[in-house]
This record gives C-alpha cells, structure tokens and sequence, in this order.
C-alpha cells in the first residue's frame, strides 16, 4: 500500500507540469470562443438553480422548504462523480495517440479529468453558496465539515474513475454499463429525496449504498446546518480511502499492459 | 541541464508482445467464458520480440540502430523511452530523453499553436518559465508568426510539421532518439532542418538513431548495433557493423 501511495507521489511529481496544462486544457477548451468564456464555469450552475427553483418552487409546490438547497447540496457533488466516472471510462482509450508515441504516466489521463471536474464543481458549489445567500441561509459551524466532505468524495471519485479507466482498456463495452449503473445509482441515492421518505423497512437496503453516506457529508452541513453524525462519517471515510487504494492498486498493476490493448 | 554523466543501460532485457487478434473482449463474454470455464477464450498470439539484451550506452555515444523489418530496432527504441516496459531484466537510464520518434504527439489540434508549445513542453517534462524563454525562437524558426495564434486545426499539414519538428528540436535533449530522419515543408525548410538536425546531434549527449539509410548511418555514428534474431547480433563500430550486416544478409540470401 505505502509502495502504490510512493509511486502515486512520484508519478504526480514528475508530471505536474504536464498534469497542470491538461486540467487547463479541459477547463477552458470547453469555453473556447465564448464570449464569456469561464465565467460560465459560474453562471451556467446559476441559470439551472435559479431554473429548478421556480420549477419546484412555484409550479410543483414542494413540500421541503429551500427544496434547490436540498437537491444541490447532495447533486452537485454526486453529479461530480457520475460524470467523472463517464468521462475517465475512455480517458485510457482516447489518449491511445499519447501512450503509444511517448511516455507519461498513465495516471495522468484520468486524474487531470478527475481534477477537472472537481474544479468545476467547486464552482457550482460557488454558485450555490450565492443562491443561499439570496435565500437568507443561516451560516453554522458545521460548515467547517465541508472540507472534508470534498476530500472525501474526491477520493471516491478519482477511485472509482482509475477503476473503470483500467476496465474500459479490456472491456470496451463497459462504458455502456458505467452508464447504466450510474442513472440506477443516481436514483437509488437519497438525493432528490430525503431518506426518511423511503418506507422504514427498506431504509436499511438504502443505507447499504455508500453514496447515501457520502451524499449526507454536504447535506447534513449545507442544508441540515448540522455534522454527520459520527458513524455516517466513519463509513464515508472508510469507503472513500477504500475504493481510493482499490483503484489505484488495480490501475497501476494494469498500466503496463495498456499500451498492447489499445 | 546537469552535468552527470548520461548513460543508458539494459540488463537483461526481454520483452514479449502480446497481440491480440480482436481489440477486447465484452464483459457479456467474459462472464459467458468463465461460467463455461474456457479461461483461454481469448485469442492471443504471443512472442518475443527481443530476448536477454544486455548494453550500455554511454555518454557521447552517437549509436545507430540497423536490422531487417521488423527485428525489434523501433521496439528498442520504444523501450528507452519508456512506452514500453520490460518483461524482463531492467533499463537505466540518466539523461532527459527527448523522443523524436512522433513529432507533434500529443498536439491538441483545438489549441492555437502558441498553446501547443507549452503542452508539447509540459510533455517533455519542461515548465512553464523553461518554454517561455524558447518560444520566441520556436515561432520564429517555424516561420509561423502569422497562425501561431490559431488553432492548429487550421494549420496546413506542413505548418503542422514545422511547428511539431521545431518544438522538438528547440529543447535540447540529453538524450535524442531518431526514428528514420523524416522530412517535412518546403525545401527551404528541410535544408534549415538537416542543419538544425545536425546542431541538434553534436549538442547531445547520447544520439540513438534508427534507420535503413547505411550511408546516413555511417556519416552521423560512432557506433553501431544489429539487431537479428531478438537480440544484438553485433555491437562495434560503423564500418565493421554494416559489413556484418551485408555478410549476414548475403548468406540469408544464398
């Protein structure tokens, strides 16, 4: 374990200027010839919050006060890793010209998408503090949490994204699994729905599914102004470093062979 | 650039390929193959390319590379710079390698020009402040004043060689690897490139270089590998190598 960590250190080391212009490339080419170029990084969250708001708010009258902070808090970050997960399923298979003309570390493709995305969705959480500072939200201490919560998921994440990398080189129809498993996760994950609305009796199979843990460490600061409680933190913990040091032990014991399978 | 000396040094390298004659298995089979246990499912070719090569390159070395198709030589090169690794036996090295085997790898073609300068530098392990001070004259050498701040997706396939040739040659590589000498742009272009080739050559520490071309091979080397039934037939200076060479192939012949 210490020696995955050690290459993981020296593979980002060697490669953070490489690592630094990829991220930049993937943040700004999206905005390329916009006019207002990555400031929509900041105002596209907005427009759909302040969309959904009046769409839940005013048309379908939900019960759940402040519902956009409720559904945001818990989206935004699991849309991170929905669309992450995506996006490094071909991140190996699409940097083929890379791997087979000149040596970088693998780690590389995925983990510039991963730290990508999380720039992005640090911007729409941007976005949503500026909502709830409209919506009169009150500050509380439990906020501290959040920098956790995002180490937390970002951990997951870039886990769960290093592992489906690695199988999209064998499996090339995994992509089209990732898909379906992430839309039955995402709705199988209290996110637009607060868990107490499952029936009790099943709440049980709810709370197998780590993404309920992960999900409650922004809700419970954001939207409930309160900490996780202590074990919902500990599963969260030990499921993020889990799937963390799962990923990276099967991508780097696979890397060497991705070059002959492209 | 340090001082140390450059070398690079193979012990007992074998590496086996593995091809595969159909680009991946579907997870559907995967599963069907191993509830019918049939492990092997795969179609797989296996083969040693090149076995048990033991070499040291050292610094002022300028090795030239010669051999049939396919006996491994672009494979060799390909080892020392790291796409491939070893099966077997270990390669050091001590040296910035700068392949320049795949101009323009790793060209985004939606970035302008300009940016791709940077990002080709940032492949190669250069900084921001390092590609900064080599900008002015990449552009210039180019020729590409007027579209280095156009994406290259516009560019003209000899705009793109130029631009791809120039960053390559304008870092200067410890250790420079030279598969076939390519030529790209106009003639006025390819005489500035034979020289800034040759500049490039005596400048670096280490030159390994591939090519069927003997003459080429004989005017620019000290030294020379065959390579011949996955391994190195021959290791010794130009004239005595390419000799064994043509003996060697004379007697495949008769």
């Amino acid at each position: 374990m210490i020696r995955i960590l050690k290459k993981l250190f020296t593979d980002i080391k060697q490669s953070r200027y490489v690592l630094s212009n990829f991220i930049n490339q993937e943040l700004t080419i999206k905005y390329k010839r916009s006019v207002l170029g990555f400031f929509w990084s900041l105002l596209n969250p907005m427009a759909t919050m302040i969309v959904s708001s009046v769409v839940f708010g005013t048309i379908m009258r939900f019960r759940l006060q402040d519902f956009v902070v409720f559904l945001y808090a818990a989206m935004l970050p699991w849309n991170f890793f929905g669309l992450t997960v995506d996006f490094c399923g071909v991140s190996i298979i699409n940097n083929e010209g890379f791997i087979k003309k000149i040596y970088l570390p693998k780690i590389v493709f995925p983990l510039s998408t991963v730290c990508a995305q999380f720039i992005n969705m640090l911007f729409s959480m941007v976005a949503l503090s500026f909502f709830m500072f409209i919506l009169g939200a009150k500050l509380t201490i439990a906020l501290v949490f959040l920098p956790v919560a995002f180490l937390l998921i970002f951990l997951w994440t870039l886990g769960m994204s290093l592992l489906v990398s690695a199988a999209n080189v064998y499996f090339r129809d995994m992509r089209y699994i990732t898909n379906v498993v992430m839309n039955a996760w995402y709705y199988l994950t209290p996110i637009l729905y607060p868990i107490e609305n499952i029936p009790e009796n099943l709440q049980i199979f709810f709370k197998l599914n780590p993404g309920f843990y992960l999900v409650d460490m922004f809700r419970s600061p954001i939207y409930y102004g309160v900490f996780p409680s202590g074990l919902n933190i500990a599963i969260a913990v030990a499921c993020a470093f889990g799937i963390f040091l799962i990923g990276l032990a099967v991508f780097y014991k696979h890397e060497r062979d991705f070059v002959y399978r492209l | 650039m340090n001082n140390e000396n450059a070398f690079i040094e193979f012990k007992d390298v074998s590496l086996r390929f593995r091809i595969y004659a159909d680009k991946g298995i579907t997870v559907k089979e995967a599963i069907v193959n191993s509830l019918r246990r049939r492990r092997h499912a795969e179609p797989v070719k296996e083969f040693w390319v090149l076995q048990n090569l033991n070499v040291r390159i050292n610094q002022g070395d300028r090795l030239g590379i010669i051999g049939n198709n396919g006996a491994g030589k672009s494979t060799m090169l390909k080892l020392i710079s790291r796409i491939y690794e070893p099966t077997k036996g270990t390669i050091e090295s001590q040296g910035r390698i700068v392949p320049l085997i795949e101009l323009g790898a790793g060209f985004n073609p939606e970035l302008t020009g300009r940016e791709n300068i940077y990002l080709n530098g940032a492949v190669l392990g250069y900084t921001k402040d390092e590609m900064a001070k080599l900008e002015k004259n990449i552009v210039e050498f180019s020729g590409l004043q007027d579209f280095i701040d156009v994406p290259i997706k516009y560019y003209s396939t000899g705009m793109y060689a130029r631009l791809a040739f120039t960053v390559a040659t304008e870092i200067s590589p410890e250790i420079l690897i030279i598969d076939e000498i390519f030529a790209g742009g106009d003639i006025n272009f390819v005489d500035r490139a034979v020289k800034r080739i040759n500049d490039l050559i005596d400048s670096a520490k280490i030159v390994i270089m591939v090519s069927h071309s003997l003459g080429l091979i004989e005017s620019m080397c000290n030294r020379c590998l065959v390579i011949a039934d996955h391994g190195i037939a021959y290791d010794g200076d130009v004239e005595s190598a390419i000799r064994f060479y043509r003996e060697m192939n004379g007697k495949l012949e008769s």
